[in-house]
């Protein structure tokens, strides 16, 4: 696991305990965020939250197409892609 | 696929007299098209002039309205427009009995899924208003399988039709997401409690979906026409407010209340919006 996985996993975590008021257990990139018990409403807001912590702001229909933890993995890093090519 | 006939029904057969007791005087369910600060009844009748002239209506032609509520289409074409035929499909019994009072000349509608209808002679024109939201659940859309969905819709609307024909298409489409949790729960809320089972298409699905079947002629949104008709949904409600909770009880006008101020800050923050389509049907090349 590389450092920049552990630090989205404890972002992710941290998004957790301020939507759902507890942290995720067991983290790794292939496990679904809807199986942490995080409903769609939760997902968004903590995607609301990433979005915050990074200065980022992802593209609506990418979001909407959110399943696993791997999915926000390479969302981040598209959006960072388009973000640093738009200066 | 889709909501199934009893979801349906939660949405549209909580009475007719309920629903007349604060939409326009046609019983148009879905966005209209305001110009100035004409009256909602103004507006809808605009939104069905506009959809009628997109799906190409002429006097004399049959028309198939997809989704064709308590008729309110159906009953602007044969009048205004001079159609033979007028034909609706709809999930909702309550909607089929308010489509056959009004008895108007060469206008029907039966209870089939759109589905499962196959037409015994291809209509000259199509309309649908509002029922692409009822189209995919909330599932199959989360599993990804929108495209696939919307792909069949539209490949089954081009075998209702005769080659060349065009289509007037309104729906809902989801538009931002929605980043204030508290607005997050509440269009959840209301999507639950008032469409269980639907949930609206994105632009980007209908645009990739309709290409083999149907050529976009125009498109043109309408997410502030819709903010207003929800607007005048919701003081007409409120206007009477006393007789609804007399005969349908408090818990319906408060549903219905928290339901509409939701659709409508929904609208304001472009959290939805509202999509109107001239489409063209596809056929072979010369």
């Amino acid at each position: 696991m590389s450092d920049r996985d552990e630090e989205l996993f404890a972002l992710l975590s941290r998004a957790s305990q301020e939507v759902a008021g507890r942290r995720l257990e067991g983290i790794d990139m292939n496990a679904r965020l809807a199986d942490f018990g995080i409903d769609s409403v939760g997902v968004l807001e903590m995607v609301g939250y990433v979005e915050d912590a990074l200065s980022l702001r992802f593209p609506d229909d990418e979001i909407a197409r959110l399943a696993t933890v791997r999915d926000v993995a390479a969302l981040i890093e598209r959006t960072r892609r388009v973000a640093e090519a738009a200066g | 696929m889709g909501a199934t006939p009893r979801e349906v029904q939660t949405s549209y057969d909580a009475g007719n007299e309920f629903f007349r007791l604060w939409l326009d005087e046609g019983m148009s369910y879905t966005g209209a098209m305001f110009a100035g600060d004409e009256p909602l009844e103004a507006a809808q009748r605009r939104k069905l002039a506009w959809l009628a002239g997109a799906a190409g209506v002429r006097p004399g032609a049959a028309v198939l309205d997809i989704g064709c509520g308590w008729g309110a289409c159906l009953e602007f074409l044969a009048r205004e427009r001079g159609i033979r035929r007028g034909h609706g499909i709809t999930l909702s019994p309550a909607q089929i009995a308010e489509v056959r009072r009004r008895g108007v000349p060469g206008i029907d509608a039966e209870q089939i899924s759109y589905a499962d209808y196959r037409p015994a002679e291809p209509f000259d024109a199509l309309i649908s208003i509002g029922m692409l939201e009822h189209v995919v659940a909330p599932e199959e859309a989360h599993a990804g399988r929108s495209v696939e969905i919307y792909r069949r819709y539209f490949r089954l609307a081009h075998g209702f039709a005769r080659p060349g024909a065009r289509f007037g298409l309104q729906t809902i489409v989801r538009d931002r997401i929605p980043r204030i949790a508290a607005d997050a729960r509440e269009l959840g809320w209301a999507t639950r409690m008032i469409f269980p089972g639907s949930i609206a298409p994105r632009l980007e699905d209908l645009v990739v979906s309709v290409a083999p079947y149907w050529e976009i002629l125009e498109l043109r949104t309408g997410r502030d026409d819709y903010r207003r008709t929800c607007l005048a949904w919701l003081a007409r409600l409120r206007d009477n407010e006393s007789i609804i909770r007399e005969r349908f009880g408090g818990e319906r006008f408060e549903e219905y209340e928290r339901y509409l101020a939701a659709c409508v800050r929904s609208f304001e923050k472009g959290y939805v919006s509202l999509c109107r389509f001239a489409l063209r049907r596809i056929d072979e090349q010369e």
